[in-house]
């Protein structure tokens, strides 16, 4: 999915891990894209991926609105029994996190290699 | 010696990428880092937010501007728009002790506003003027 371009989201399944799904974003994570985002975030984990991990190595910029995706994906896999971890984020978007103090409800790895193997 | 800069735009989110752009062109060459150009552009994305979702409903196509001036000491946004007014001191800061079950969702946006400015000012719409504005300062200099 993109809008323009220019926020995009990729998924794919690590073959030695097949229960894990990793969400690779780029692009903004504005008002603009959150909710398309977060829609395609659901998709997943109505199909059963239950285990993500979401790698914001490209993530050029995130709002409250983006903050919004990674409390409610969550929260929903809390609910069932799964778990998001977060790869590689950059320092503009952990200082967002830090700010409304979120870092350290999430799990956050240097590599999608790393955060898989916690799975 | 100022230097103003204005950006006129409508209340669309796509838009606001064209906002971030143009507030990084021109800023950047006054801050004094990355880490301070990214506390900018978040609290103009985050009030241009507002603006479209809750002064004008959502509803696109109305007018919003922003004027930029810039001095080697300070750099000073100003958001104009004609939309409904809504006073933010009367939205409470989001309680970050929660756990995540408890968290609220909205409301951060304010909250990371005034973590990342110096200064914010809103003024109303009265009997003397038909518009409102949110005045954002980042002071340049320590």
């Amino acid at each position: 999915m993109s809008k323009e371009k220019n926020m995009q989201l990729q998924t794919s399944i690590p073959e030695k891990a097949p229960h894990v799904t990793i969400i690779s974003l780029s692009g903004r994570l504005d008002i603009h894209y959150s909710l398309e985002i977060e829609e395609e975030i659901n998709k997943l984990i109505e199909q059963g991926r239950i285990n993500l991990i979401i790698n914001l190595q490209n993530v050029e910029y995130l709002s409250s609105s983006g903050l919004r995706i990674f409390i409610a994906t969550a929260r929903q896999l809390k609910a069932k029994n799964g778990k998001v971890k977060l790869v590689k984020m950059p320092e503009s978007v952990k200082k967002v996190f830090m700010v409304v103090e979120l870092l350290d409800m999430f799990e956050i790895y240097d590599t999608d290699e790393e955060a898989i193997s916690t799975f | 010696m100022e230097k103003t800069f204005i950006f006129d735009m409508q209340s669309n989110t796509s838009q606001l990428k064209d906002l971030s752009d143009f507030v990084q062109d021109r800023v950047s060459p006054y801050v004094l880092n990355k880490s301070m150009m990214d506390d900018i552009i978040i609290s103009i994305d985050e009030v241009a937010t507002n603006i479209i979702l809750h002064a004008y409903e959502k509803t696109a196509g109305n007018p919003m501007k922003l004027v930029i001036k810039l001095t080697d000491e300070k750099a000073e946004f100003t958001f104009h728009h004609k939309g409904k007014t809504f006073n933010p001191e009367r939205i409470g800061k989001p309680n970050l002790t929660k756990e995540m079950d408890a968290r609220e969702i909205n409301g951060m946006g304010l909250y990371i506003i005034k973590q990342f400015m110096d200064e914010v000012e809103y003024k109303f719409k009265d009997s003397t003027k038909d518009e409102n504005t949110i005045r954002l300062v980042k002071k340049l200099k320590k």
